[in-house]
């Protein structure tokens, strides 16, 4: 429970605002809010037990939390957790009492639907909803008094790479968010009444429903457990927890890691770092795993952790926005970045630059050898450049698609620019058509800079995306772009799988140093030998992997599905109508169960619970065993009774009988009526 | 002709079937009355009477819901053939009472009972006692048992689930719990003191 919370309250922190300090409340724990109609009260949850399985770089994480209702009352739960960024959660169960109830995705409305009508009709139910990007909340409807009820919530997220270490982050403990701008008071108990410790504000309308009352360390003395099951397809050289006492055991391919829960410091996020056993090379791996009766493969590859790819010939063409909006200190980060670009350039590369805002204004025709002249030419070009003007973004982006791929080089297109038009769908679509074989990266400059633009830019283009938000970062930022367009680890890839197979991503990316690169495929039956190959510092490079030594794995399956329903959110609009591809998104979604941004997570129990007025307070029921012999004290198990006369089924059955009886008698009459019309 | 042959057949299905759920209710119906004699001479010796040669059971308690004017005898064994002639009780070595009846005859009311709802029971001995419906909740019987060793201050009553179900024979059942209460006359009582008592 205590990771629940520290979850919503990372998501919170992520979601709401970071500037600015908490309000008189110190980091700690979510609580589960219970509202039994007159009035809240919040409870903690008492045991919380988190595992985490991890395939290559996906990990699958299910929490379960125990909360109660000590309230004498009838009471609907609610609580609010963040999730990192870009999880996807997936699954959602539901114990009350000795039931389980599973959620099923369902279309969005529907979700809702199905749990407001469990909710009136006084059954057990549950929903999961999105607040934020990352801040989530869980309604349970119908929790009777003194009942204890389990949640589980499962999600899938990937594992963060950097610096040849993989790292899995799961935040123990939480900090409240900041709520900006002046208050709204609600009137307590009244819809717009989140129950939490913030009023709502006009900047965040919804304060009171993201900000739950928080536990002090001192309090929060519930137990929590913690696994992790490691697989990771490579030799490890280095297996650590951060911040955290663990215990480690490898076990047939796979490492279980384990906290211990007693003596755990909720309030220092949980950190499991490994390291690859080292590399030169490119090293691979592949993971199975069957749905149905289709194979599901992830290849990953893992690139080396330094790279110089000194053969690799590029011929880079520099684009730069000087339009209107990037007057100031926009125009300035952006000359910074150019030279910057300019700098890296080697002797055997090719380049050239094209400035723009009404018009686009190449410095060559066409791109021309790196020599100490072109360049000394280009960097006075550059510091000519001024800001003025409109923003024309389509000409300069064909132009420099146009112009023709030298053979043997490796094309890289790098735009600078604040990302300020209107038409970016109509740019998209273009880089999508023209892209061919250049690689798009996107430089975003200043604090306006449309992120969701450039970033889709750069995906469309095979590329990746920095933004620059002031000047200081330029030399940071424009120094990573750098590296990863000088050393290409490897280029030009195609895989040769032996069974006919459908793969994500469509397009094969390259694989750069600081990034492994994951591509899902799916198939009646994959079995042979993959063949990968590419361009690696100017130089073919293959690799054979035999499937057959597959390592199975949970999480290929799901991962497939969501690069899958990525694939049909791009193709919306441009390959399918906005109508087929939301239908095969649903489909995806319900054949994979995950979320969507049109399906939700419902969880109903199918029995009735209660009458939606009756507020008695339950006794406790020793009469029942349910899953035969739980029991409590003496036990004499009698099994139920037979208690149906089947009067009903009876009566139906005769009825049948004399429907059947009637139609026989009238169809004859009905049937000559019909004949002689024709003599007519 | 085959069709009147067919005709003939349905007919003569439909008549069984008719007779056959007619015959439920009328079985449930004649047992009551047939109860009725056997129930007042038991009253009368404090033993359980037999109702007629043979019987299977006897009568050995009343089951009354005077809110829903129901008013049923109660045979002792749950099994399925005492179930036709009325609802069959079984006691648990601690006193625990377990009425079950089905749900198309002497159970049908429980679709109206209520949370609350004040239910008497007659016992052969002349006892009366008094009752309240505190829970009810449908469990899937392949995976419940009821616990016969429950306390005596509890009475549960099963039926099928769901009341109105087309289909016979289904894994469900609705439970309803029952739990002593004091006499009305005593609780009238508690009542009065409890008003004449210090209130802050």
């Amino acid at each position: 429970m205590f990771i629940f919370r520290c979850f919503l309250m990372t998501l919170m922190v992520l979601a709401v605002q970071r500037a600015g300090f908490a309000q008189d409340q110190d980091p700690g724990q979510a609580m589960l809010w219970l509202d039994t109609g007159q009035d809240r009260v919040s409870t903690m949850a008492m045991v919380t037990d988190i595992d985490i399985e991890v395939t290559g770089m996906l990990a699958h994480t299910i929490i379960r939390q125990q909360f109660l209702n000590d309230s004498p009352d009838w009471a609907e739960g609610r609580y609010v957790f963040p999730l990192p960024d870009d999880v996807a959660v997936e699954s959602l169960s539901v114990v009350v009492g000795n039931r389980i109830i599973e959620g099923e995705i369902q279309e969005r409305q529907q979700a809702r639907i199905t749990y407001e009508t469990a909710r009136a009709e006084g059954r057990v139910a549950s929903l999961i909803e999105q607040e934020r990007a990352n801040l989530f909340s869980t309604s349970i409807a119908n929790i009777a008094p003194g009942e204890v009820v389990e949640v589980q919530i499962g999600y899938r997220q990937r594992i963060d790479y950097s610096h040849g270490e993989f790292r899995l982050r799961f935040p123990l403990s939480i900090a409240p968010p900041y709520i900006p701008g002046a208050s709204t008071p609600t009137e307590q108990g009244s819809p717009q009444d989140g129950g939490g410790w913030a009023e709502n504000t006009r900047q965040v309308p919804d304060a009171s429903r993201i900000t739950p009352e928080l536990v002090g360390p001192l309090e929060s003395t519930n137990p929590i457990a913690l696994r992790v099951a490691l697989t990771t397809g490579i030799p490890l050289a280095m297996l650590e927890s951060s911040h955290h006492l663990i215990d480690k055991r490898y076990d047939r391919g796979s490492w279980r890691v384990t906290l211990d829960g007693a003596s755990a410091n909720p309030h220092k996020d949980f950190e499991l770092v490994w390291r690859p056993a080292r590399h030169e090379h490119v090293e691979s791996t592949v993971f199975l795993q069957r749905l149905g009766n289709q194979d599901h493969a992830l290849l990953m590859l893992i690139p080396p952790e330094q790279f110089a790819a000194f053969q690799t010939r590029r011929e880079v063409t520099l684009i730069i926005d000087t339009s209107g909006s990037m007057q100031g200190e926009s125009i300035e980060q952006a000359k910074d970045a150019l030279l910057f670009a300019l700098d890296s350039l080697a002797a055997q590369d090719r380049f050239n630059l094209i400035e723009f805002n009404n018009a686009a204004n190449a410095l060559f025709t066409a791109p021309v050898d790196a020599s100490s002249a072109n360049l000394r030419q280009a960097r006075d070009f550059v510091s000519r450049l001024q800001a003025d003007g409109g923003t024309e973004m389509l000409q300069p982006l064909s132009q420099a698609m146009r112009q023709g791929v030298t053979a043997g080089y490796l094309p890289q297109i790098v735009f600078v620019t604040d990302g300020q038009v209107g038409n970016t769908a109509e740019i998209i679509n273009r880089v999508r058509e023209t892209i061919g074989d250049s690689r798009l990266f996107t430089v975003g400059i200043g604090h306006g800079v449309n992120s969701q633009f450039m970033s889709d830019l750069a995906r469309f283009g095979r590329g990746s995306t920095v933004l620059i938000a002031d000047l200081w970062q330029v030399q940071m930022r424009m120094s990573e772009l750098v590296a990863e367009l000088t050393s290409p680890v490897l280029h030009d890839i195609e895989l040769h799988w032996p069974n006919d197979v459908e793969v994500v991503p469509e397009v094969m990316p390259d694989l750069y140093t600081g990034q492994p690169l994951l591509v899902a495929a799916r198939g009646d039956r994959i079995s042979g030998d993959l063949l990968v190959t590419g361009l690696s510092d100017g130089q073919p490079w293959q690799q054979v992997i035999p499937l057959e030594t597959f390592l199975t794995a949970p999480g290929v399956v799901a991962y497939w599905g969501r690069q899958a329903i990525q694939r049909e959110l791009d193709r919306a609009g441009y390959e399918t109508t906005e109508d087929e591809a939301r239908q095969r998104i649903i489909d995806l979604a319900i054949d994979y169960q995950l979320l969507s941004p049109y399906t939700s997570l419902v969880a109903v129990d199918k029995t009735p619970k209660r009458s939606r007025d009756a507020a008695l307070q339950r006794q406790d029921v020793p009469g029942f065993l349910a899953d035969n012999g739980q029991g409590r004290g003496a036990v004499l198990a009698r099994a139920m009774p037979a208690t149906d006369a089947g009067s009903f089924e009876r009566l139906i059955r005769a009825l049948l009988a004399l429907v059947l009886v009637a139609l026989m008698i009238l169809h004859p009459i009905v049937s000559r009526d019909g004949g002689s019309e024709p003599s007519i | 002709m085959i069709r009147p042959l067919l005709i003939c057949c349905l007919l003569a299905v439909a008549v069984w079937q008719i007779t056959a759920a007619t015959g439920v209710h009328a079985k449930a119906w004649l047992g009551q009355v047939l109860l009725e004699r056997a129930w007042s001479r038991s009253l009368a010796s404090e033993q359980p009477v037999a109702p007629w040669p043979d019987a299977i059971s006897y009568p050995v308690a009343r089951l009354q819901v005077p809110a829903l004017e129901i008013d049923h005898l109660v045979l002792k064994g749950a099994d399925t053939p005492v179930l036709a002639w009325g609802p069959g009780m079984e006691v648990g070595p601690s006193g625990h009472r377990i009425i079950a009846a089905h749900r198309d005859t002497h159970f049908r009311f429980l679709d109206r009972l209520n949370e609350g709802e004040r239910v008497q029971l007659d016992l052969v001995g002349g006892d009366i006692e008094h009752w309240r419906v505190v829970d009810q909740r449908v469990v899937d019987a392949r995976i419940t048992d009821i616990n016969l060793a429950a306390s005596g201050d509890q009475m549960t009553w099963v039926t099928c689930w769901p009341l109105d179900a087309i289909e016979a024979g289904g894994p469900f059942r609705l439970l309803v719990t029952l739990s002593k209460t004091i006499k009305p006359d005593q609780r009238t009582q508690l009542v009065i003191s409890n008003s004449t008592g210090v209130m802050p």
